[in-house]
């Protein structure tokens, strides 16, 4: 039933299974996103140093002060000690703070870089990408998934990494100090190396399944707030929330399994720190004893021995949001290595207008595999015609315009337009020569004025308004409140179907194309506000190649040729005189209606 | 929580006493310490470790698994709470928007349960045992060496305003960016088809710009928190060597506890560079606890009041509207004073022009929109008398526009009903035509529908949504221009199945063909929310008025046709 979430999303599975990219590649990949940021990089080097050193300064004043002034009991001395703190105190004030606050800005600065890169990369897909993958999902990525690496770096997981710098100096300065004990001290380093490795084979997988499940949750929540009518017409709220919560519930038990991981490895870090405190006391201790350590010495080391793990403790704490990162870029690395099917291979040409023909010869299609749609359709449209496509639904009519505009690419065959292949035309002249009405029409939540010129400079105020006029918008938007300026709501919630239709001929009366297609842009308009349209439309087909698809016969009546659509093929051709003629499956779907008509 | 820094604060007092012994041997050439007795000084140091170890982990794991049960439940919380919320307010809303609250913000609220509540705990219980033993060490030197950490509080009020300020800007910011990208999304079918795709990344940029510009700001602050948290403790270790040192050699405290102290202050250090990490966490946190809430206090307009008062669990069909006027929320009247009444088992068809009314008349009666109390009623009683469940379990209803989930076709037409049997699914889909066509699909019922339903055709998706209401076997009927992307052909075929159905039940037909409502037993016209004409086709026709203009038109049209 309806509750199998597996199978509501089962391609996404197949998306987690390929994903074994390893840490090292997805670093090197986030990492070509400082390129631009190299120099403030070298400025962030520069900074870590001194923050560094003036960390480091410390523990040596400390020791300085202990081996040199209390231990002895010397009091004279000590207040210059102390006053040599408090400034590296404050230059470690400042460096940090600056250092701070580049890291940060370069991690703002490449998140950006990054969701612009994704965004560009989305609106380069193909038509098919976006009929597999659900808005839901694709929104956690691009959003969900790079805020989760915005977490990578203001949480300065990025500041940990720098400080593997400090990591090193601190070791420089225990081998300083007594090699020998420094080396001992070093041997918990594996043990480290080794609980880190562990952690991550085991943590990966919990959190890849934590993403999994959190794709799955949102698209279930996002397609359940834009379908929430129906779900309140038929009564389904219990049964949605139920399902709901089944993904919830699933999301938490992969949360919940993650926290094993998370919640072990940071205590072992701790301990392993005590261990090394542990080794340094025993054989420090016994150093002493010999005297060949000071006792300044063995303060100040274990202090260093302090700031060696503090790094790998900020680390281990936020090692979660390091994994979870990672996990996150390596979904976003997947989407950006999508790369679209359909894609230009030509320059564009210039400011050429088309003419118009279009001519399918031999075509095939199949949206799946080989159960093909379209089946060997050919036929041409000279430059200006206007030609209705008529079928039942299914047949073929759709596919037709989709591939007219190269939403898709065909199996077989060649589709022309002025005799050119439209595979090797520029896709963006392509498309902008072609004006579309879809089925569903789509409205942006923006004015109705942007609505009609879709952003498009070149398209005046007064050419939107003209627009409007000519397939009789304006009457409507005249009683607007705002007029044009009205803001329409979310995917035009608040006009009624015929005015969205009527937005969406103004829309492509104001692009000018060169070839114009209506899929069933007539079909739910009233009878008054239809004749209207139907004289708007003569307007708007004039000297243009149109092609209309259309299930009401009188809609195309004026249609220079009708081709007939039955099962992907076409099976008839003609004016409307001559199909009826024929006497073939034209006139029988002409005759159904007339018939059905006259019985009511 | 206390065990675990209790434990904690053991191993400076293991340090403590190491060190006294330690230097005591040193003094005092005439004592040894024992090898044994170091290695059992760092056996105990790290057995305490490990034990502090352990307990932490525990600790973690409870807080951890809280924090993602109340986000459970928070989410569970929303998505219950949306339910409850009507049409009207989702016209006003954008579901990015929605969507934000539900994953960024409720993750910025599940961070403060989890890390924040674990840190601040540990941070203070921490705190206020070291600063006893601390106290006890050393009076004086614990009061002047922790006086900067008053003034971080101050510090940190201060910022955490700023901080929560910055949080709700960029929130809202954020919410804006998520919204642009899920409407691009969506209609990157018109994106596309008019070329867009540049514009749509220009508008893009100037909104991610913006919410970078925003980050700015509170990375201003954030950048100065961390170091002032470790820049202040700093002070604490000045004060300690200069002060500690003096009474050490004062001989008011011993070396071993000079060390020990040392030890408590640097780790006092990092619960207060944590604090920092808290109170960012805190601010972000409450900014979009404040947001999430907004969702969950909006009131729905439209629940079951207590005046219902009904215990058929079905309705009979009767609807009768009185003196009904209705306007939506930006006060744009839709609907002037229908009075109407439908007897149950018969057909009322709706004609008029575009926004006329008609839609907005049919949603009122599921109460998808709320009409005013008394204007409504269903067998003799008021709608909203009636339970919600009751009264929409019992309408089938078509929209224009329906949507589809995607999911299999079968799961789309069982939508409605709890127990779906193969053959009253099969019956459904033929009464809506589409059974022959479902047969013809490689995976039949199977088939996987895209989001919407986009990889059927609008006929198709409309005959699945018929299929739909029927399954429910609704007491009333709804079609709301249900067959505008159906051929007229296969429309004949639907009408003439369903009024077999629908002999004893309620249908409301809106159409704007004159073929397809002719039929029905009484017909209104409405004009302006008004309704102007009123009766069968032959009492219209009669009328001569706008029924009689249209029927006119289509008439010409037909004969058009036969030319």
């Amino acid at each position: 039933m309806f509750g199998m979430g597996s199978s509501l999303y089962e391609y996404s599975d197949e998306e987690d299974n390929i994903g074994k990219v390893y840490d090292r590649e997805l670093m090197k990949r986030l990492i070509a996103y400082l390129k631009p940021y190299t120099l403030q990089l070298f400025v962030i080097a520069f900074l870590m140093v001194g923050t560094t050193l003036t960390r480091l300064a410390g523990p040596f004043l400390m020791q300085i002060g202990i081996d040199n002034y209390i231990f002895p009991g010397e009091l004279e001395g000590l207040g210059l000690i102390a006053a040599f703190l408090v400034i590296a105190l404050m230059g470690h004030f400042f460096f940090s703070y600056f250092e701070e606050y580049r890291m940060l800005l370069i991690g703002q600065h490449v998140m950006r870089d990054l969701r612009h890169t994704l965004f560009s990369h989305l609106q380069r897909l193909d038509v098919q990408y976006f009929d597999k993958n659900p808005v839901g999902r694709l929104m956690t990525r691009v959003m969900g998934d790079v805020q989760v690496l915005n977490e990578l770096f203001t949480s300065g997981v990025i500041t940990v990494f720098g400080n593997v710098l400090s990591i090193l100096g601190v070791m420089v300065a225990m081998l300083f100090y007594h090699w020998k004990l420094a080396l001992v001290t070093f041997t918990v380093i594996p043990i480290i190396f080794g609980a880190t490795l562990i952690y991550q084979i085991y943590s990966r997988r919990a959190f890849r399944e934590q993403r999994k499940q959190y794709a799955r949750i949102n698209a279930y929540l996002q397609e359940n707030i834009v379908g929430m009518t129906t779900m309140k017409l038929f009564a389904q709220e219990r049964r949605s929330y139920l399902r709901f919560n089944e993904r919830n519930r699933r999301y938490l038990a992969a949360n919940l399994n993650s926290i094993f991981y998370f919640s072990i490895f940071h205590p072992l870090i701790e301990v392993t720190a005590s261990l090394a405190t542990a080794i340094i006391i025993w054989y420090g201790g016994g150093q002493i004893v010999q005297t060949t350590l000071s006792f300044g010495e063995l303060v100040a080391f274990i202090r260093l021995a302090e700031l060696f793990f503090w790094p790998i403790r900020e680390l281990s704490e936020k090692y979660t949001i390091f994994q979870n990162a990672m996990a996150s870029s390596e979904r976003i690395f997947q989407l950006l290595d999508t790369e679209p099917d359909i894609v230009s291979t030509v320059e564009k040409s210039g400011t050429q207008t088309l003419k118009g023909e279009i001519e399918f010869r031999n075509v095939w299609f199949a949206y799946n595999d080989d159960d093909y749609v379209l089946r060997d359709v050919s036929f041409k449209v000279e430059p200006g015609e206007k030609v209705a496509l008529v079928g039942h639904t299914g047949s073929g009519k759709t596919s037709i315009i989709n591939l007219l505009c190269r939403f898709y690419e065909i199996n077989k065959g060649q589709i022309l337009i002025d005799g050119v292949d439209i595979r090797e035309m520029n896709l963006e002249e392509l498309r902008s020569a072609i004006s579309i009405v879809q089925q569903n029409i789509f409205l942006f939540s923006d004015t109705i004025e942007r609505n009609i010129s879709l952003g498009d400079s070149s398209i005046s105020t007064k050419q939107v308004e003209q627009a409007s006029k000519d397939v009789h918008l304006d009457r409507f938007i005249q009683k607007m409140s705002d007029k044009y300026e009205t803001e329409i709501k979310e995917e035009g919630s608040g006009l009624s179907v015929g005015q969205k239709q009527l937005v969406a001929f103004a829309r492509a009366l104001a692009s000018d194309p060169s070839i114009l297609i209506l899929d069933e842009a007539t079909s739910s308009v009233d009878t008054e506000t239809e004749i209207l349209i139907e004289d708007a439309l003569s307007r708007l087909m004039e000297d243009r190649t149109s092609v209309v698809i259309a299930h009401r016969l009188s809609t195309i009546q004026n249609a220079d040729k009708i081709i007939v659509m039955h099962r992907g093929e076409i099976r008839e051709i003609g004016s409307h005189n001559d199909l009826l003629q024929k006497g073939g499956i034209y006139y029988r779907l002409y005759q159904l209606q007339y018939k059905g008509q006259e019985e009511r | 929580m206390l065990l675990t820094n209790g434990l904690l604060l053991i191993s400076p007092k293991i340090l403590q006493t190491f060190f006294d012994e330690l230097a005591q041997a040193h003094n005092d050439p005439n004592l040894t310490v024992a090898q044994d007795r170091i290695l059992f000084f760092a056996l105990l140091l790290f057995g305490v470790a490990l034990i502090g170890g352990i307990l932490r982990f525990a600790q973690r794991r409870i807080i951890q698994g809280v924090a993602r049960h109340i986000e459970f439940h928070l989410r569970a919380d929303f998505f219950l709470h949306l339910q409850k919320l009507s049409a009207s307010y989702y016209d006003n809303v954008r579901t990015g928007d929605l969507m934000t609250r539900a994953t960024s913000d409720l993750n910025a609220i599940r961070m403060v349960l989890s890390s924040a509540i674990m840190y601040t705990a540990d941070a203070i219980v921490f705190f206020g045992l070291a600063f006893v033993i601390m106290l006890y060490i050393d009076t004086s030197l614990t009061l002047v060496a922790l006086l900067p950490f008053p003034i971080l509080a101050l510090i940190i009020r201060f910022l955490g305003k700023q901080l929560h300020a910055c949080y709700e800007r960029i929130q809202e910011a954020f919410s804006v960016l998520n919204t642009k990208v899920q409407e691009n999304l969506s209609g990157v079918r018109v994106v596309k088809a008019y070329t867009l795709e540049a514009d749509e990344i220009d508008h893009f940029n100037e909104l991610n710009q913006e919410f970078v510009h925003r980050n700015h700001r509170q990375i201003r602050l954030m950048s100065f928190f961390f170091p002032l948290f470790r820049f202040l403790p700093g002070i604490g270790g000045v004060v300690l060597l200069w002060m500690g040192g003096l009474h050490v050699i004062d001989g008011k405290i011993t070396f071993g506890e000079f060390v020990a102290f040392s030890a408590y202050l640097m780790m006092l250090v990092r619960p207060m560079i944590t604090l920092g990490f808290i109170v960012n966490t805190f601010e972000r946190g409450a900014a979009s606890m404040k947001r999430f809430n907004t969702i969950l206090n909006e009131e729905p307009e439209i629940y079951d009041s207590d005046s219902v008062k009904w215990n058929k669990k079905n309705i009979d069909g009767e609807i009768e509207f009185r003196n009904l006027n209705f306007a939506y929320t930006d006060g744009q009247q839709v609907l002037n004073n229908i009075n109407l009444k439908v007897k149950k088992g018969t057909t009322l068809a709706v004609v008029g022009g575009t926004g006329s009314g008609k839609s907005t008349l049919v949603d009122l009666i599921p109460r998808i929109r709320q009409a005013d109390r008394g204007t409504i009623f269903i067998d003799g009683i008021d709608v909203q008398d009636i339970p919600l469940n009751v009264l929409r379990s019992n309408i089938g209803f078509v929209q224009q526009e329906p949507f589809l989930f995607s999911d299999y076709l079968r799961n789309n037409i069982a939508y409605g009903v709890e127990t779906p049997y193969d053959d009253k699914i099969r019956e459904a889909a033929h009464t809506a035509d589409l059974l022959s066509q479902i047969e013809e699909f490689p995976d039949g019922m199977q088939t996987l529908l895209g989001e919407r339903g986009m990889t059927i055709s609008g006929g198709q998706r409309q005959r699945s949504a018929l299929a739909r209401a029927i399954l429910i076997k609704p007491k009333i009927l709804i079609l709301d221009d249900a067959f505008a992307n159906v051929d007229t052909q296969t429309e004949d075929t639907i009408l003439t199945r369903l009024s077999e159905i629908m002999k004893d039940r309620t249908t409301i037909l809106i159409s704007h063909r004159i073929s397809t409502v002719k039929a029905a037993d009484h017909i209104i016209v409405l004009n302006d929310g008004s309704i102007v004409e009123s009766g069968t086709h032959d009492q219209l026709l009669n009328e001569d008025g706008i029924y009689a203009g249209i029927y006119e038109t289509q008439l010409l049209q037909d004969e058009l046709k036969e030319l």
